[in-house]
């Protein structure tokens, strides 16, 4: 789904344990090794990762804190199992940070750059035209990681991308429960471009709110 | 400063990690604890009557959530926001509440309109009366009116959780530095004359004033209507 990769989150030179095990489990979840709803068991994870069971728990409640894991007292921990009906809001919520990466960007964007942006959403554009969903998925987080890499506030990026990687799992997970029109989404990105190419960065706001479906009042 | 608080709407949950989480993070945003203080485990283990492990987990996700930071030789502190950060805290908030706006603004109808102005009111009113703590309270009133006006539940849950710290930081700024009393009361009152009126992109060009965000274009000043 479009939204940006996470800034490289290289080993720091004396990683915890606890921080080791976190990389590799959430690894797991979004590179599909372990499923949605599969369950975690500890005794299972502890001879996978060779390592005792705080630091399992302690990464087990660091990823249900962002959403990929859920936990349950007395219970078994599992993946997250998102479910369709959220795919569209949490599609939207993506949209509504990266509509505001463009509202903080675009005012600081050179000509050079919002000419570099236009090709990003001609690659888009052309993507969506060959339905190819992860040659799709790669464009369009090409695309904001460029807007993201120019935008000049950086808590803003920060948040979005620590919170990309479990609300993009979520809408790619459960993506069978929005009605993806590529063509539809297509004529958004190119009204995207346009506006970009006028300057109306107002406009541009709103088209990028378009892609995402994020509602606006005055559209 | 006026921002969203977080709303209290913690999952009864009985577990001690939970219990304590709740209690420090209650204690963080009440200022019961200060900005900087230290957490001694030992304190933190008599006052919370519990044992070190649960204490830890809660520490940890505080510390994921941006209220606690381990400094050298591992000593837990509460985060010291630096004022330098508060603009970019205060539009990074300001960016989620636009588009939580988006979501409210055509749902809210005539009633929920006019208890957002009341709520405005109130807030206008703390801020000609240079009132910082019934500031923050009546912005909590209305921020919380809006999540509750909210359908997206994945935004409203997401703001609620990434947000709670970047307002904290903002709010912490706020008390240490000199608050602009008339240019916040200026934004609020757009804002809720923009609400008044029903003029849903004028309520948006308010809060983007309100959240220090620059207008996308200056050259054509609010289309009021």
């Amino acid at each position: 789904m479009p939204i940006p990769d996470a800034a490289g989150a290289a080993g720091a030179p004396r990683e915890l344990v606890r921080d080791r095990v976190y990389g590799r489990l959430k690894d797991a979840i979004l590179t599909g090794v372990l499923l949605p709803g599969e369950r975690l068991d500890e005794a299972e994870l502890r001879r996978w990762l060779g390592v005792s069971g705080t630091p399992i728990r302690q990464a087990l409640h660091t990823l249900s804190l962002e959403g990929l894991v859920q936990t349950a007292p007395q219970s078994h921990s599992a993946v997250i199992a998102p479910r369709p009906e959220q795919a569209q809001e949490t599609l939207q919520t993506i949209g509504v940070l990266l509509a505001g990466a463009t509202l903080l960007t675009l005012p600081h964007l050179g000509a050079e750059a919002r000419a570099a942006m236009g090709e990003a959403i001609d690659d888009v554009i052309a993507q969506l035209g060959s339905g190819d969903v992860p040659a799709i998925t790669r464009s369009a987080e090409s695309l904001f990681g460029a807007m993201l890499r120019s935008c000049p506030n950086p808590v803003l990026v920060e948040l979005i991308e620590r919170a990309a990687p479990s609300l993009s799992y979520h809408v790619s997970v459960a993506s069978h429960g929005l009605n993806a029109d590529f063509a539809d989404l297509a004529r958004k990105y190119a009204a995207l471009k346009s506006a970009l190419d006028r300057g109306d960065d107002r406009e541009a706001v709103i088209a990028t709110k378009r892609v995402f479906g994020v509602p606006h009042p005055t559209a | 400063m006026p921002v969203p608080g977080s709303p209290s709407s913690a999952p009864v949950r009985l577990l001690a990690r939970d219990r304590a989480y709740e209690a420090l993070k209650n204690a963080i945003l009440t200022r019961t604890i200060l900005p900087g203080e230290r957490l001694d485990d030992d304190r933190l283990q008599s006052w919370l009557g519990m044992s070190k492990t649960p204490i830890r987990q809660a520490l940890h996700a505080l510390t994921v959530e941006g209220f606690v930071e381990t400094v050298a030789q591992s000593h837990t502190r509460v985060v010291e926001p630096r004022a330098e950060d508060a603009v970019a805290n205060l539009q990074t908030i300001g960016v989620v509440v636009l588009g939580i706006l988006d979501f409210v603004f055509e749902e809210l109808g005539e009633t929920g309109r006019l208890d957002v102005v009341g709520d405005l009111d109130r807030l206008i009113e703390a801020l000609d009366r240079l009132d910082i703590d019934g500031s923050i309270a009546a912005s909590a009133a209305y921020y919380s009116r809006l999540m509750t006006h909210c359908r997206n539940s994945v935004l409203v849950e997401f703001s609620a959780r990434a947000l709670a710290a970047r307002a904290y930081y903002v709010t912490t700024a706020y008390r240490a530095l000199d608050v602009q009393w008339d240019e916040a009361a200026a934004a609020y009152r757009r804002l809720r004359d923009a609400v008044e009126a029903g003029d849903a992109e004028g309520a948006a060009d308010a809060t983007k004033l309100v959240f220090r965000i620059e207008l996308p274009d200056p050259q054509t000043p609010g289309k009021a209507s």
